[in-house]
């Protein structure tokens, strides 16, 4: 088979793991070496699925002897197999980064033999790329669920990046669709790979030429939509992995039917885009703008609403904590407006301690007024012409809305957008909708 | 100063000859209605007055950025000047007037309106070469990886030092086709010049196979069940896509049904129907 072939085959195979990041971790040049790291990340290309290239991301065999249902690698599907050796992979990143098409590697693998065996084979190829090629640019290597420990820290010492996904966010799920993984297999690495960090960190400061252990930290990955776990309990993890497993990044894949079975939901052809959105900017809220999962999601609510936002629904339900003053509100409070981001927010506290402000200084910095003008008084005064009511609130923050999120995966009609009536409104409001 | 702006400032089209624009204009009290490089086109109705370019005039007012205001205040103004869609040498005039009048502040008052020109040209330019960190596409012409670009603003210097750092010990080249310059670089020396007439080979031409290589990766990792080619050109505008390996010849894989032929950068610059 030759090389062509085997990296459509393999890239294929990987295409559906999200986590796909090259951040978290600055590293300059250096001479008599290929490469750098940039902790903001860059993003080298862009699919017609809209979503960022920014390492070669491949497995290093789509072999594997575990059958997990919800996999289109696992060993009962009929699929044509590949196997990269590290050299053909390595030489192949190096290319690809040499003509600046990407910015590293992000190794996984299915499991051949053994979970030892294939952990083996990516260190091979990570030891040939940072040693013999002195490759400086970024790696996310996979763990293998139940490789060996020593395996694993070494695969820590080479990568920039490690994760183990968690694929389903609910160990029923887990067990149902995933009968050879267990939660423990998935758990214990983690924990592992984290107390690996902590130390690599704290030798850091005793030694200055420690040996790094996956500097830009861990990532996980979680499937949405192919099992029935509510939003509320994908959130709560999401929430209790930061905490818990000081992860850099939690992923959320929209489920794409990729194999049938009895026990997933029919194949169709529109996988859950709107909810995988919602997700990451619920994410989004626990990570930059300091909210609690329970302040986004609770008991009676476990959904998320399709027509609002996270942010925006949390306004909408706490209109007794607005209208805010700009001029005067602590920063942890001018996240919390609609159409105020990080950004403007960072702004606004610098810009209000050299000079007073304007609603046109406001629109000037970014802050979106259309939505922001409904929360917010500037030197004590609403925007002028502006009467705030909860209906002129809603409409602002729904009636614009862009059909094309309406869970169709796709844009639909521009034209005749539904009008929206106070009853809509309130119903929306009450979770009813 | 008058209050009514009548004049007309030219200059020869380099920083130093803006900064030298802005020392005059200090000296004369004549606040301009226009700076404008001495290779635009005459204008009737104001007094044009054509600046000669004064190096000692110019570090003058740079030096006074610096010490009166601050470094950031240098580099926004370095950064602003590199922005290619017009405009900026008000901007930058007006941010150096209301800087020397507030000091440090300036940087920080976001919103004002004699701040946000400038400020929002200077993001323009780093966004641009943040994204060409990116999207540059080299290709290996026996040892000498050589690259087009066709950016917006002349984001050149600000790619040196993350393509030097990166290709410490290559040889390579960047031709910047918008404003007629190249970054050249051997190990440990890098040097920007302007060129006329250079013609690089297009990609696909030589070192075919690793270019077929990438543009078959670039298909098999697309989903077609999230086709989203809107978000695709919100992230990567289509006016970069002229360079890039991925979008050369073969075929474009748009939805993953189709395959559709994109002709030979004929359709690029127009702007697209959903946009």
């Amino acid at each position: 088979m030759d090389l062509s072939e085997k990296l459509s085959i393999l890239a294929d195979a990987a295409k559906y793991d999200v986590a796909c990041t090259s951040s978290g971790v600055d590293r300059p040049g250096q001479q008599g070496t290929l490469g750098s790291a940039a902790a903001a990340g860059i993003c080298h290309s862009f699919t017609p699925d809209g979503r960022c290239v920014s390492l070669l991301k491949v497995l290093m065999t789509n072999r594997c002897v575990y059958d997990c249902k919800y996999c289109g690698n696992r060993r009962s599907a009929e699929t044509k197999r590949a196997a990269f050796t590290p050299r053909e992979l390595a030489d192949l990143t190096i290319q690809f980064y040499r003509r600046n098409y990407i910015e590293g590697l992000f190794l996984s693998s299915g499991v051949l033999r053994s979970p030892d065996y294939t952990c083996e084979q990516l260190i091979q190829t990570l030891e040939l790329l940072r040693e013999e090629y002195r490759f400086r640019g970024y790696i996310h290597v996979k763990v293998i669920p139940g490789a060996d420990s020593l395996l694993v820290q070494r695969l820590g010492q080479l990568a920039d990046r490690m994760s183990i996904n968690i694929e389903m966010p609910s160990h029923q799920s887990l067990r149902l669709l995933a009968p050879d993984k267990s939660k423990t297999d998935i758990l214990g690495p983690m924990s592992a790979i984290r107390d690996g960090i902590r130390q690599g960190g704290a030798d850091l400061v005793r030694y200055r030429h420690a040996p790094q252990f996956a500097p830009a930290g861990q990532s996980t990955q979680m499937i949405v939509g192919a099992t029935p776990d509510t939003d509320l309990q994908i959130l709560n993890l999401t929430q209790a992995l930061y905490k818990k497993y000081s992860l850099k990044r939690v992923f959320f894949s929209a489920y794409v039917p990729v194999v049938a079975d009895s026990l997933l939901p029919a194949p169709d052809p529109k996988p859950p885009l709107l909810r995988e959105h919602r997700l990451y900017q619920a994410d989004w809220l626990l990570r930059f703008y300091q909210f609690d999962a329970s302040e986004i999601l609770d008991e009676a609510n476990p959904q998320f609403n399709p027509l609002l936002d996270p942010k925006c629904n949390w306004a909408l339900h706490h209109m007794e904590l607005f209208p805010v003053e700009v001029t005067r509100a602590p920063y942890e409070t001018l996240l919390r407006i609609p159409g105020i981001g990080v950004r403007s927010a960072q702004r606004i506290r610098a810009a209000r301690r050299v000079g007073s402000l304007t609603f046109d200084d406001l629109g000037r910095m970014g802050a979106v007024l259309k939505r922001a003008r409904y929360f917010i008084t500037c030197g004590g005064k609403v925007m002028p012409g502006l009467k705030i009511t909860p209906e002129g609130a809603y409409q602002a923050l729904v009636g614009g809305r862009d059909p094309r999120w309406e869970d169709r995966g796709e844009q639909t009609s521009l034209y005749d957008p539904p009008a929206l009536t106070r009853e809509d409104v309130m119903k929306c409001l009450t979770g009813q909708l | 100063m008058p209050d009514r702006p009548a004049v007309i400032y030219q200059y020869d089209g380099t920083l130093e000859g803006l900064l030298t624009c802005v020392f005059v204009i200090y000296q004369l009290r004549q606040p301009p209605m226009d700076i404008q490089t001495d290779d635009a086109p005459q204008e009737w109705l104001y007094d044009m007055y054509s600046v000669p370019t004064d190096p000692g005039q110019a570090a003058r007012v740079y030096d006074a950025l610096g010490t009166k205001v601050c470094a950031e205040a240098q580099e926004w103004v370095r950064t602003a000047f590199l922005y290619g869609e017009g405009g900026r040498e008000m901007a930058i005039y007006r941010f150096i007037r209301m800087a020397l009048k507030r000091g440090a502040a300036a940087v920080r008052m976001f919103g004002h309106p004699d701040i946000t020109p400038i400020y929002d040209r200077r993001r323009a330019v780093l966004g641009e070469a943040h994204l060409l960190m990116g999207f540059v596409r080299f290709t290996d012409l026996g040892g000498l990886l050589a690259a087009e670009i066709r950016p917006k603003h002349f984001v050149l210097p600000l790619l040196e030092e993350h393509f030097t750092g990166r290709y410490l010990e290559e040889q390579f080249l960047i031709h910047d086709q918008t404003h007629g310059a190249a970054l050249a670089y051997r190990p440990h020396e890098a040097r920007i010049f302007f060129v006329r007439d250079l013609r690089l080979p297009r990609a696909g031409e030589g070192d075919g196979r690793f270019e077929a290589l990438w543009q078959g990766y670039f298909r098999a990792t697309t989903i077609a069940a999230r086709a989203n080619p809107l978000c695709q050109r919100t992230h990567c505008p289509k006016r970069y896509w002229s360079c890039m390996t991925e979008h050369l010849g073969g075929t474009l894989i748009s939805e993953g049904a189709s395959p559709r032929p994109l002709t030979d950068g004929a359709d690029i610059d127009k702007p697209s129907p959903v946009e």
